[in-house]
Parts: C-alpha cells; sequence; structure tokens
C-alpha cells in the first residue's frame, strides 16, 4: 500500500502544494489531473523520491520511498529510452542492474515484449520505431522489474488518438491482477477517467490543493463505451471548470 | 560498401590526375609526377619508409591513448561536478586557443630532447581538443536519460557505464579524427628536431638532398599515416556507434516523409 501524508513540496519560498494525504492499496490506479504548473508533475518527483518532501512522508509498505528506489518505475513523457541500446537491451537494463544473470533476463525480457506485441521489434533501435511502439517499449522496460509502485508522466501525450487508445489498452491489460499501485500526471480528462480508479484533481492556488474522486470501474478496455464514462468524464470536467472560474 | 570504395578511387584518381597535371605545368622537377614518385615509395617502403612511419604512427597512438585517458575523466568530472567546473573550465578556456607548437622548446627544456617530449606536446594538443568535446557532450546528455536510469535502480558508476559514455562516444570519435589531423601536423614539426626517425625527419632531410622524389614519397607516407588513424577512428565508430547512423536514416526518413507530404 501507498501512503501519503501531509506532504508539503516547495522550491525555495514557494510552496507548492501542502498537506497532502492520501492512501492506495495494490491494484489501483490514480489519475493527476490539473492545469499546467499546478503542482503535478513535482508530486510525480516526490512519489518517485527523486524530490524530497519538505514535510510529510511518502511510504510503500511501510518502508519511505528514497531516491533510485528499486520498488518504483518511471514512464517518461518522450520515453527515456536509450538510443543506443536496442529494444530488448532497453529492456534488460534494469535487469542488468540488479544483477540478474544473462539467461534469467532474456526470458523475463521476452515475456514483457510479447505482452506487449512488440517481440518482433527485439533486435531494432529506438530510432526506428514509432512514437507508439517506443512507448510500449518503455512500459515493456518498467514492467520488466516489476516495481511495486509505477509512475508515468503524460505518458500518452506525444501520441496521435488512435495509437494512444491502443496502448492504453495495453497498459490496461499489462495492469490486469498486477501488485502495483499506478499513479500517473495527464491533460487529458478522457484518460484520467478511462485508466485512473480515483481522479486526484489540482485546484490552482498557492499552495495548491487536490481533490480526490473515486472512479471505481473494471480496468478493461469496454470501460470507454460505457455511459458511465461518459458521466464521470463530464463530472471530472465540471471541477476542473469550476476550479479554473476567475 | 560499393560506393563508399568507389567514391575513394574516385578521389584517388582526381589527386593523381591533379599531381600529374601539376609536374606537367611546374618545371626543375620540383613537382615529380605520382608515377615516379610511386616508384621510390615502393622501393624506400621496404627499406626506411617503413621505419619511420612507423616511429610517426607509435609516437600519434601512443598520444591518443595517453590524452584519452585523461582527457575523457577529466572532461565528466567538469560536465558533472559544478565546483570542478568553476575552478577549471576558466583555465581551461584561457589555454586552449594557445598555439601548443609555441610550448615545443619549453616542452623540450622541461622534458628533454627525446621522444617522451614530443609525445608531451601531441598529448597536450590532443588532450584540450578532447577535454573540450567531452565535457560539452556530457553537459547536453538530457536529464530525462539519468532520470530514466536512475528509476531503474542504477548508481553513479551505471549512469556512467549506460548513459554518460555511450552517448559521449560519437563526440569523442569526431574529437579523436579532428585531433588526430592537427596532432600530425605538430609531430611533423617536432620531428624535425633531434630526431633520426620519424616521416618528419625523412621529409625535411630529403628536401635538404634536394631529392624531391624521395621528400614526395615521405609526404605520401605521412598522408598514409593520417589516412590510417582516420579510417581506425571511423571503423571504431562504424562499430560502437551505429545506433547513430540508424538515428539519422530515421531522421531522414521522416523528412522525407514530411516533405512529400506537403
Amino acid at each position: 500500500m501507498l501512503e501519503v501524508s501531509r506532504c508539503r513540496a516547495a522550491y525555495g519560498g514557494l510552496t507548492v502544494f501542502d498537506e497532502i494525504s492520501f492512501r492506495l492499496d495494490y491494484g489501483r490506479t490514480a489519475a493527476v489531473v490539473g492545469p499546467s504548473g499546478c503542482g503535478k508533475s513535482t508530486l510525480l518527483a516526490l512519489l518517485a523520491g527523486i524530490k524530497s518532501p519538505r514535510a510529510g512522508q511518502v511510504v510503500l509498505d511501510g518502508a519511505d520511498v528514497i531516491r533510485g528506489d528499486r520498488r518504483v518505475g518511471l514512464i517518461l513523457q518522450h520515453y527515456g529510452l536509450f538510443p543506443w541500446m536496442t529494444v530488448s537491451q532497453n529492456v534488460a537494463l534494469g535487469l542488468r542492474l540488479r544483477g540478474m544473470p544473462p539467461a534469467q533476463r532474456r526470458t523475463i525480457v521476452y515475456r514483457e515484449l510479447q505482452r506487449l506485441e512488440i517481440e518482433e521489434y527485439a533486435g531494432r533501435y529506438p530510432g526506428e520505431l514509432s512514437g507508439g511502439q517506443q512507448q510500449r517499449v518503455a512500459i515493456a522496460r518498467t514492467f520488466a522489474v516489476g516495481p511495486q509502485l509505477l509512475l508515468m508522466d503524460e505518458p500518452f501525450s506525444a501520441l496521435d488518438a488512435l495509437t494512444r487508445e491502443r496502448i492504453q489498452d495495453a497498459l490496461v491489460r499489462r495492469l490486469a491482477g498486477g501488485r502495483v499501485v499506478t499513479i500517473f500526471v495527464t491533460h487529458s480528462i478522457e484518460e484520467a477517467v478511462f485508466l485512473g480508479t480515483s481522479v486526484m484533481v489540482f485546484e490552482p492556488g498557492a499552495p495548491a490543493r487536490i481533490r480526490i474522486l473515486e472512479n471505481e470501474h473494471r480496468l478493461e478496455p469496454s470501460f470507454r463505451m460505457s455511459a458511465l464514462y461518459g458521466e464521470r468524464c463530464r463530472s471530472v470536467r465540471s471541477i476542473l471548470e469550476a476550479s479554473h472560474a476567475p | 560498401m560499393l560506393r563508399r570504395a568507389f567514391a575513394f578511387l574516385q578521389g584517388l584518381a582526381l589527386l593523381v590526375v591533379g599531381w600529374e597535371l601539376l609536374s606537367l605545368f611546374v618545371h626543375d622537377g620540383v613537382v615529380p609526377g605520382p608515377l615516379p614518385v610511386a616508384l621510390v615509395f615502393g622501393r624506400l617502403l621496404a627499406t626506411v619508409l617503413w621505419k619511420h612511419a612507423a616511429a610517426t604512427l607509435a609516437r600519434t597512438l601512443v598520444a591518443l591513448v595517453i590524452a584519452f585517458v585523461l582527457a575523457v575523466p577529466a572532461g565528466v568530472a567538469l560536465a558533472r561536478v559544478r565546483v570542478l567546473d568553476m575552478i577549471f573550465t576558466p583555465l581551461n578556456y584561457l589555454l586552449y586557443p594557445v598555439p601548443k607548437i609555441a610550448l615545443l622548446p619549453m616542452i623540450l627544456l622541461l622534458f628533454g630532447i627525446g621522444d617522451f617530449a614530443r609525445v608531451v606536446l601531441l598529448v597536450i594538443v590532443l588532450y584540450f581538443q578532447m577535454l573540450v568535446s567531452v565535457r560539452d557532450g556530457a553537459r547536453s546528455i538530457p536529464e530525462e536519460y539519468i532520470v530514466s536510469i536512475s528509476s531503474l535502480g542504477a548508481g553513479r558508476l551505471g549512469v556512467l557505464r549506460y548513459v554518460i559514455w555511450p552517448s559521449l562516444l560519437p563526440n569523442l570519435m569526431t574529437a579523436l579524427r579532428l585531433g588526430s589531423a592537427t596532432a600530425l601536423a605538430v609531430l611533423f614539426f617536432s620531428e624535425t628536431f633531434f630526431t633520426k626517425w620519424g616521416l618528419g625527419y625523412f621529409i625535411m632531410d630529403a628536401w635538404m638532398k634536394v631529392s624531391y622524389s624521395e621528400m614526395y614519397a615521405g609526404i605520401v607516407a605521412m598522408g598514409g599515416v593520417g589516412f590510417l588513424v582516420f579510417l581506425g577512428f571511423e571503423l571504431i565508430e562504424k562499430r560502437f556507434c551505429r545506433w547513430q547512423q540508424v538515428a539519422k536514416a530515421a531522421e531522414e526518413h521522416a523528412s522525407v516523409f514530411t516533405a512529400r507530404g506537403r
């Protein structure tokens, strides 16, 4: 379980947010939405251990999350793949850093590539792949190390609409039944409602506040077609619009 | 591969034709034609020329290795440790533009008149070129890569091995190629003093003896040494930086695609 308690983040004298607390169980996915510059990425940096909170704690299974914490997986907006490594080398890197023997590494890499339907690109370099394929590689690389906390910073924003949906579906399938807490930042209300079992709305201010909406649903591609999905999108939109009101 | 070999032969043919024409117009035997030079080159190569070429090549390679070993860690340290950068980079900027050949008398006084002094001079020439290139290369590594590998559990050594080193290689190869050309020029000059081995000595000696065919054979050998070093770096780059060619080809493909779409 991830427990964030009374966290405060600041840059110099400027407090970005304060007194932020929430809990997320394994299997839950939280989408973080809000206007630009309100502190969404700062929250992600805090959860990843890249930035230390000025006050409060980020605890995963009873232990503080620290910088370079191997329980945390991070997927960046521009994928963060290393262009000098092939797809399989990229996916294997986290395992290699953990000292896993090559034979075992190869098995896990192949399994992850297969799950994301990109095994045919194993020998290619990222520069030879489309944005969608690169994002799949980034997801495979993160899942290969079996993170308990998966963080994603606008993971689908650089993709076209159809590719975005396909990758979201692939992610949903990959997350199904896994023992992982997922938190991702997005600008898209539809994405937040589709992927998030909770939606955290950042309300601008100094410091910013967050409002958590429960969005209980089964993580599966068909949810996108349901009436409930449309209804939830409208309610998140109205909250965001109200928080933006002059 | 075939296309490259053809382009190389084309360049060589152009050089030979130009040389032949020049030899026809310049009298007094100052520019002998390529054929007599080739004959002298062939005759001398097996006897003395290879020893001079080997001396020049060995000095260049030793200097390249030493400069590489010194400049790469220093450049990375300047790029990643702010305090070191603040202290040493202004000093490097002051020293970098100084023509290193001007240091030859001082180096000969400090290190004697042997090969050691010549190698020190070459190391100084190469060191600054590589240092600037490594520092700039290491500073321009996107932070995203560092965050990405740290999130996979890498420590400082992991960052160095899997991110900084491979991303520096293309820059480093360019610096080595450019640096080796400058180093050969400096070496040529330094081989004209206090030594009887090296192509610099051979060429100047032939010039003094008014043996122009031998002098040109020496120049051809000097070109050959430069070409070998250049080719060596190109092969290393091809072997270890294949990803860059792939990325370039993908970019070109994308730009053609965009242009067609307009």
